[in-house]
């Protein structure tokens, strides 16, 4: 089924009822939460979930989505790390200095185990939200009969996206929905197979 | 987002049905625990994260999925091994 790149703005889009989220949505939902708390209603994402249920509908979050969202927040969690160290403590708290979260990272991995109980309840919140967190063994079969691998470098070359943008479309596929909600442009080059609400 | 109706879908694709009515019982588990999902969320992400530190993450991650350049992976790490 052929599809299209709907925006959301617009009145009178069609709004699915079932529909894939990409990790950017995710990001940009969390992000409202620093918003002015007059500016929330009107930010576009909060809209989307507004109408998502109004009509009851199912949001659903693909294993990569998922996996790329923890890693946003990991690394925000360390970049939050990074900035609140001294200079002096950037240079003499580890072995060698520290330029940035992810020398961070490489020297410290207490602040990743302290961040777990969080990184749960981000998971949870999600679920509690009414996000649909699916794993990979949930995803049912690919419909070409290629294997997991050669379907991707597939996709790969057939949408011109990058290696987990055409991953999550691949499980967007094998959940059996082509409704993907997207802030990506990228996405929209999967428009042939797939309608892109943006 | 926030309903407390269970989800009602006709059509759902087979490896969906299943999950959607699991889906829909830790929903309620979840936010009998929580209570407004979306203000906890909102607690969550400010008690533990700053917009910065999120927002340049997110940039960052997006521009490792357009291709272009960022230090997000560690690409040359076997080298120094």
């Amino acid at each position: 089924m052929p599809g299209s790149v709907v925006d959301l703005s617009q009145s009178g889009a069609r709004f699915p009822s079932v529909v894939i989220v990409d990790t950017n949505v995710l990001v940009e939902y969390l992000l409202t939460s620093f918003l002015n708390p007059a500016a929330i209603p009107a930010a576009h994402v909060i809209q989307f979930f507004n109408d998502l249920l109004a009509i009851n509908g199912l949001a659903i979050v693909p294993p990569t989505a998922f996996t790329e969202f923890v890693h946003v927040l990991v690394r925000a969690r360390y970049q939050h790390a990074y900035g609140q160290m001294t200079l002096v403590e950037r240079n003499t708290r580890y072995a060698s200095p520290v330029k940035g979260w992810r020398d961070l990272y490489k020297h410290d991995e207490s602040i990743l185990q302290a961040f777990l109980p969080d990184l749960d309840q981000f998971r949870q919140l999600l679920i509690a939200s009414g996000l649909l967190l699916v794993s990979p063994g949930d995803l049912g079969p690919i419909s070409s009969g290629r294997r997991r691998d050669a379907e991707l470098v597939y996709l790969i070359g057939a949408y011109g996206l990058d290696s987990n943008d055409a991953a999550i479309l691949l499980e967007a596929q094998r959940i059996g929905i082509t409704d993907l909600v997207s802030l990506d442009v990228d996405m929209q080059r999967a428009q042939r197979d797939f309608t892109i609400y943006t | 987002m926030t309903s407390s109706q269970p989800t009602t879908h006709t059509d759902l694709p087979e490896v969906l049905e299943r999950l959607v009515r699991a889906h829909d019982q830790e929903v309620v588990r979840l936010r009998e625990k929580f209570g407004d999902p979306r203000l906890a969320l909102f607690i969550l992400t400010r008690d533990r994260l700053d917009r910065e530190s999120l927002v340049g993450s997110a940039s960052q991650h997006g521009d490792v999925r357009a291709g272009g350049e960022d230090d997000d992976d560690d690409l040359d790490a076997w080298q120094r091994r």
